[in-house]
């Protein structure tokens, strides 16, 4: 999956949907195409977060979350681009997409969004490297989170 | 517990989590981004963010609403009026999850979804409609038109929202728009189809609300005039419809009752109807306009007049517990008016007017109800639609309840944004409103209040044409 996620990116296609022997993947670059219903017959195992409470903190108690670019002390954030539940490999064997230490550039596919089986690549959005990684697989993610932090270039 | 997702914002979603504390269950609301400091999150049980402010990548987005509540563990979903309330795909994804939708199955919304296939249901449950035919060309439209009698208006299909409509005086008209009106359907539509369809000048827009088990028993709850409209958005709603007859009101219920049942509506739905004022038959002339799946924003001036709580209907029965509603309810005496005060300016086409509001005075009293989203320092969006406040009111008879809210509309101050209460103001004390019955077109033709000027009448152009409407159009 990683691999057509990064032939995805490299390509002009929006979306894509490959299929080897029995298991078919779907990969799209926009937040989510409308035909999003079809299901693919493989995605990363569908965990529906069975204690939701850590994973979401009390939004009004929540400051605005940090822009895309945001640079702090610790680094640019990699915000969530819109809800689903957060993957960090392409598939459950599979190696992370990256490691702190990781150069990413801004195209880099950091992690999956799935949003109702609807696979949704997150990029770095920026040239760096990864200094930690905020969040565990298989978590709800809202708009804004931070999932990670990138320490810029130059 | 019963866990609702609230896939809505403004003052519907705070409605909603009002009704969620009433009934005891635990309440979330999804918000965009530009939502997370809004009434509704705040009063929330929880609040997810499901994507930016632009509706386009939020509100509108069923797959995120129905993620959502995956996530969340809901129970039930409410999705409001206007967005995602009317996709059937919501519903599917829900019901794939095993989550209820608050609102009527997904083929019921495909089936009044769309203009012809709605009329098409219309007829076969033996519904009024007005007197139309599909248009393959100048030709045919001109002998429909022969048929039906001018003036006419010529359609697009697959339309909504008051675009594509051309009002046709003659057959010379028809023959000089013909083709306009078909190359104007396919680029704004995608598909060129139209229908020409008789044309009322003086209709009112008369609703009646419905609920339905889903099992075909309808129950009607009474009936609505909201034909105080700007470019077709409703601006004062008022219950029960004034000056019916009993045969017209009977015709309008009956008739919602038969749409009703043929669907085997399930929740809360509107019916609407034009009731044509030159008519002088009694029962009055009456066509059926479209089906609304979906709580509407005037839905409270209903509840005031019956003491009923739709909202909580609507959830309970999708919970699978009893409504809450008796099997049959009696016309009440009394009023109810309803004003949407929206934050635009009304002498200057109605700007839009976000932003922070500094003061807000709101009205109390016996019979007043305000249902809002705003509060004093509440930055309002630029994103949505325009509605602040709906000021409802209801008293002994329709001249006290046009009193009070005149006076309800004064006692309401908003600093910080532009409002449309002159338009309330103006509208409340004007003779035509306090008789009763006005038609659709008149607020368009009384305000702004101007001089009169003779050019002005060119009543061939495209007139229903209005400049767009963002996401108000959604919102009738």
């Amino acid at each position: 999956v990683l691999d057509l996620v990064a032939k995805l990116d490299a390509s002009g296609l929006e979306d894509a949907e490959i299929v080897v022997g029995d298991v078919s993947v779907r990969v799209s670059k926009s937040v989510l195409p409308n035909n999003a219903h079809e299901s693919p017959r493989h995605a990363p195992a569908r965990s529906v977060d069975p204690d939701p409470t850590p994973a979401v903190s009390a939004t009004e108690a929540t400051p605005a979350p940090a822009p895309d670019t945001s640079a702090d002390p610790a680094g640019s954030a990699v915000t969530a681009p819109m809800l689903g539940v957060l993957y960090l490999r392409p598939s459950p064997d599979a190696d992370p997409f990256v490691t702190p230490g990781d150069a990413v550039g801004p195209d880099t596919t950091v992690a999956i969004i799935e949003v109702m089986k609807m696979m949704n690549p997150v990029t770095a959005g920026t040239a760096g490297t990864l200094l930690e990684v905020c969040v565990q697989a298989g978590q709800l993610v809202e708009h804004g989170d931070v999932l990670m932090r990138i320490q810029a270039d130059g | 517990m019963t866990t609702v997702l609230i896939a809505n914002r403004g003052e519907i979603a705070v409605r909603v989590v009002h009704a969620c504390r009433r009934l005891g269950y635990r309440s979330v609301v999804a918000v965009s981004e530009a939502d997370r400091d809004s009434l509704a999150a705040r009063i929330a049980d929880r609040v997810v963010c499901i994507g930016p402010a632009e509706p386009a990548r939020s509100y509108l987005r069923p797959e995120l609403l129905a993620q959502a509540a995956v996530s969340v563990g809901a129970d039930v979903v409410h999705p409001g009026y206007g967005f995602s309330s009317e996709k059937p795909e919501l519903g599917e994804l829900l019901a794939g999850e095993g989550i209820a939708f608050a609102g009527p199955r997904p083929e019921t919304l495909r089936a009044v979804g769309d203009k012809s296939t709605a009329r098409r249901e219309a007829i076969a449950a033996d519904v009024p409609v007005s007197p139309a035919a599909d248009a393959h060309d100048a030709h045919t439209a001109v002998l429909a038109a022969n048929e039906i009698g001018y003036p006419v208006l010529l359609k697009a299909v697959h339309g909504g929202g008051g675009r594509g409509i051309y009002l046709v005086n003659g057959e010379s008209d028809m023959h000089r728009l013909f083709d306009q009106a078909a190359a104007e359907a396919r680029a704004g539509f995608g598909d060129a189809a139209l229908y020409v369809e008789k044309f009322y000048g003086q209709g009112r827009h008369v609703e009646v609300q419905i609920f339905g088990d889903g099992e075909g028993e309808i129950l009607v709850v009474g009936d609505r005039d909201c034909s105080v409209q700007r470019r077709h958005q409703k601006v004062i709603e008022e219950a029960p419809a004034p000056h019916l007859s009993e045969a017209t009101r009977t015709l309008l219920h009956q008739s919602a009752v038969k749409l009703g049942a043929h669907l085997r509506y399930t929740g809360a739905g509107t019916v609407e109807f034009l009731v044509d004022t030159e008519s002088r038959t009694d029962p009055a002339m009456v066509v059926f306009l479209e089906v609304n799946g979906r709580i509407q924003v005037e839905h409270p001036v209903t509840e005031e007049l019956f003491g009923v709580d739709l909202v909580a209907a609507q959830l309970l029965l999708a919970a699978g517990q009893p409504t809450g509603l008796p099997d049959k309810l009696d016309t009440p005496s009394g009023h109810v008016i309803e004003c949407r005060l929206t934050a635009e300016d009304p002498h200057t086409d109605f700007r839009p007017s976000p932003g922070r509001i500094t003061r807000l005075d709101l009205p109390h009293g016996p019979g007043i109800r305000v249902d809002t989203h705003v509060y004093e320092n509440y930055l309002f969006p630029p994103y949505y639609d325009s509605l602040m406040a709906k000021i409802i009111v209801r008293a002994h008879d329709r001249d006290a309840a046009v009193a009070r809210t005149r006076a309800a509309i004064e006692a309401t101050v908003i600093e910080g944004v532009d409002t449309t209460k002159d338009v309330h103001r103006f509208v409340l004390d004007h003779p035509a409103f306090r008789r009763g019955g006005v038609t659709t077109e008149w607020l368009d033709e009384v305000w702004p209040p101007r001089r009169p000027d003779p050019d002005d009448e060119n009543s061939t152009s495209p007139r229903h044409n209005s400049p767009s409407k963002p996401a108000a159009e959604a919102l009738a």
